[in-house]
């Protein structure tokens, strides 16, 4: 009797333990999330204004007052090239359409907020990422396949991205652009963006999606601004304010044979040995090194991505070939060209200038060459290049090249390139 | 009653026949007096009858592509004074006087000190080594791997001797097709001087570019050599050479070379942006120059970013 007096005691003493514990909840599987809000996940479509015809697709979700839809800004970029021809629209998983309005761009991010007259449904609530590791689910409309979710793991925020993409272990795939990614909670997290090969995609961080709805709820966009100075403006702001980041820090070395050059001038730079293997009669000896960022950022179709940041550098030395032949294999190697297949339509042609530049010591042929955006005022391409001239049988030449960018803003950042670069006798 | 002389020029060569009969006739037809063998000429197209006066009168034979007569067209014309040009279809001739004067006679190519460089075949033979000289430095001085002779010897087999074998062989042929003439020796001298002078001047240039920071001497060389000396150098030898009169040498030389005329002219108007062309590539200067003569002034870090301040955006192209 006794015994079982215990027994009792002990089950319900447990029992009224489970029952005042705080409630947690539970999280959710992909099926439960995916019922959440197949809802509130659209696909945005860019439609001819002729024709009535999809030109591109993407996709979005409700976000703000319940009005507002979040997409990528590369999902919806037709709109700002060619405002006359196109418009955007949704279509809901049970076959509800709409058009939309474009109400603010976050060019930097690659993120658009449009709006509907009418209310489209329970706006998504925004979280803080999860930790690493975290499973995170992306809700979009692959291929125009209709509404699914994809299963991953959050990688984490991306320094070489200047912090502006999350690494997701999941499979993106083309009309997912836009979606939502949520936690186990079914809160939003980010928004998917882009993909690579083998199940590695990338995805927006929130925080800017909530920066952009607050801007958007204090000054929207109105129907007759230009568009195009919009973007401009933004961009350019944008890579102003890298290129302070990159000038306001100390830079990196790198000794390359007599030279001491920059390094990884900035988080988002990565540099590779580009030394390629020579053929084993070569009488001389040559070192690359090539160093490039990873934020880009999404301008239009034609241009694709632009404020790239490449530096390339190019040693090249022979104890066997005389001056007339090791001049002879500089000049031909002395070949530096911007990437990118422009047309006229998209591009001015470059203008270039050539002066001889005192560099630590040493005399350097250096060239500089412009040229613009045909649509997008205030924009450049940059090629500097600076060959190494005055030694026998020694050569270094770097290419520096930035697009789509302020060309008064990118000549500090040449100018401290220059002065960084040292010669050690 | 003197007799004449009818020459008639078909595909640029001349024959010679003399008339001494009173009548003669001249057409397709084998029972013709003279027969021209061309299907614009009919087969009775022209009489020629001669008067114990001194007089000649022409009678055009022929329904189809009648005589012409000095340019005119007529049934028949009487004249007492020669020469009279005369178009049998697409034949030219000439009815003249025998004592009618002949050009100067031409001295044989290289007659004479020309003769020592122009028709000599040791001056040939010597030109033809010299470039193959040029040609095997000039794969020395851009190879960049160790290498057997074999290899040189296969680039200057490839490179020159057969890029020379095909130029003369060309243009030797264009001169028979053209001319009637084989004048190999001349051919081969002139081929090959200008193929020196070329390998000489071009590093030359190439320095030239770098001392100026700019790429107008090439410009200015490109043209010059395609558009003026080599046309020049053309009609030089069709005139002194093959023996034509200049202006017909200088307008064969011109058709000769329109190509080169034509592409590098095109070429330096775009280079130096006077056509509305675009280009998605930089032509920044990128010569370098191990004498490293230079014209311009080194300047600072600071006077660079100055001065690249001014650099404006390339043209737009409409």
């Amino acid at each position: 009797m006794h015994r079982r007096s215990f027994l009792f005691i002990f089950l319900a003493f447990t029992l009224q333990l489970l029952q005042s514990a705080p409630v947690q909840a539970q999280p959710l599987e992909s099926k439960a999330i995916y019922q959440m809000h197949e809802e509130n996940v659209f696909q945005i479509r860019v439609l001819n204004r002729e024709t009535g015809k999809k030109s591109s697709i993407g996709s979005g979700f409700i976000v703000g007052d319940g009005r507002q839809v979040a997409t990528n800004f590369h999902v919806i970029s037709q709109i700002v090239s060619e405002p006359e021809r196109f418009y955007i629209s949704y279509l809901s998983k049970n076959g509800r359409s709409g058009e939309l309005k474009l109400l603010g761009l976050d060019i930097a991010h690659d993120l658009a907020l449009l709006g509907s007259e009418l209310a489209l449904g329970q706006a998504n609530e925004t979280s803080a990422l999860p930790p690493k590791g975290s499973p995170v689910f992306a809700m979009g409309n692959p291929h125009d396949l209709g509404l699914t979710i994809a299963v991953g793991t959050n990688g984490g925020i991306l320094n070489q991205t200047d912090d502006s993409r999350i690494l997701f272990s999941g499979s993106l795939n083309p009309g997912m652009s836009g979606g939502p990614t949520f936690n186990d909670k079914g809160e939003v997290v980010g928004i998917n963006v882009a993909t690579s090969s083998n199940a590695i995609s990338f995805i927006v961080p929130s925080v800017y999606l909530n920066r952009l709805v607050e801007r958007v709820n204090k000054a929207p966009l109105n129907a007759n601004q230009n568009l195009k100075a919009e973007v401009t403006q933004q961009l350019i702001a944008y890579e102003n304010g890298y290129l302070k980041g990159i000038l306001d820090q100390d830079w990196p070395k790198i000794q390359l044979r007599q030279l001491s050059v920059p390094g990884a001038i900035s988080p988002t730079i990565r540099c590779w040995d580009n030394s390629r293997k020579l053929p084993d009669k070569a009488l001389y000896k040559r070192y690359q090194i090539n160093c490039a960022n990873q934020n880009q950022v999404y301008l239009d179709s034609q241009n694709k991505f632009v404020g790239s940041l490449n530096y390339h550098y190019f040693w090249l030395e022979s104890d066997e070939l005389n001056s007339l032949q090791f001049y002879n294999l500089y000049q031909k190697l002395n070949e530096s060209k911007i990437g990118g297949r422009a047309s006229q339509e998209v591009v001015s042609n470059f203008n270039c200038k050539t002066w001889f530049v005192d560099v630590s010591q040493q005399t350097f042929k250096t060239s500089l060459c412009r040229r613009e955006y045909v649509e997008y005022e205030g924009l450049s391409d940059i090629l500097f290049t600076a060959a190494l001239t005055g030694h026998d049988n020694k050569g270094f030449f770097v290419r520096l090249t930035m697009t789509g960018i302020d060309y008064d803003s990118s000549l500090p950042l040449i100018q401290k390139f220059m002065e960084t670069i040292e010669w050690t006798p | 009653m003197d007799s004449l002389v009818l020459e008639i020029c078909t595909q640029g060569l001349h024959r010679y026949h003399v008339i001494n009969q009173p009548r003669t006739r001249v057409g397709r037809a084998f029972d013709n007096d003279i027969i021209l063998s061309e299907p614009t000429v009919a087969p009775y197209h022209l009489d020629i009858i001669r008067h114990d006066d001194g007089n000649i009168e022409l009678h055009n034979l022929a329904d189809i592509n009648p005589a012409r007569f000095n340019g005119v067209p007529d049934t028949s014309i009487t004249l007492d004074t020669l020469p009279i040009n005369i178009k049998l279809g697409r034949v030219m001739a000439r009815i003249v006087q025998p004592d009618q004067p002949v050009a100067e006679t031409k001295t044989l190519a290289g007659n004479g000190r020309s003769k020592q460089l122009f028709s000599h075949a040791a001056w040939g033979v010597l030109l033809i080594m010299l470039c193959l000289i040029v040609s095997s430095i000039d794969f020395y001085t851009h190879t960049f791997s160790s290498y057997k002779w074999t290899t040189m010897a296969k680039f200057v087999a490839r490179e020159t001797a057969l890029y020379l074998a095909g130029l003369i062989f060309f243009l030797a042929t264009l001169e028979r097709l053209i001319f009637n003439r084989w004048e190999v020796k001349p051919l081969v001298v002139v081929i090959s001087l200008t193929y020196l002078i070329f390998q000489l001047i071009s590093p030359l240039i190439g320095e030239l570019n770098y001392i100026f920071t700019s790429q107008l001497p090439e410009l200015i060389f490109e043209i010059t050599w395609y558009a003026i000396l080599i046309p020049f150098i053309a009609s030089l030898y069709l005139i002194h050479i093959n023996h034509q009169r200049p202006n017909k040498g200088i307008l064969f030389a011109m058709l000769l070379c329109s190509p080169l005329i034509i592409l590098s002219t095109i070429e330096v108007t775009q280079a130096l942006g006077y056509l509305d062309n675009f280009s998605a590539s930089a032509g920044y200067h990128r010569d370098l120059s191990a004498l490293n003569w230079q014209n311009a002034d080194n300047i600072s870090i600071s006077s660079f970013i100055e001065q690249a301040k001014t650099l404006s955006p390339g043209k737009i192209s409409d």
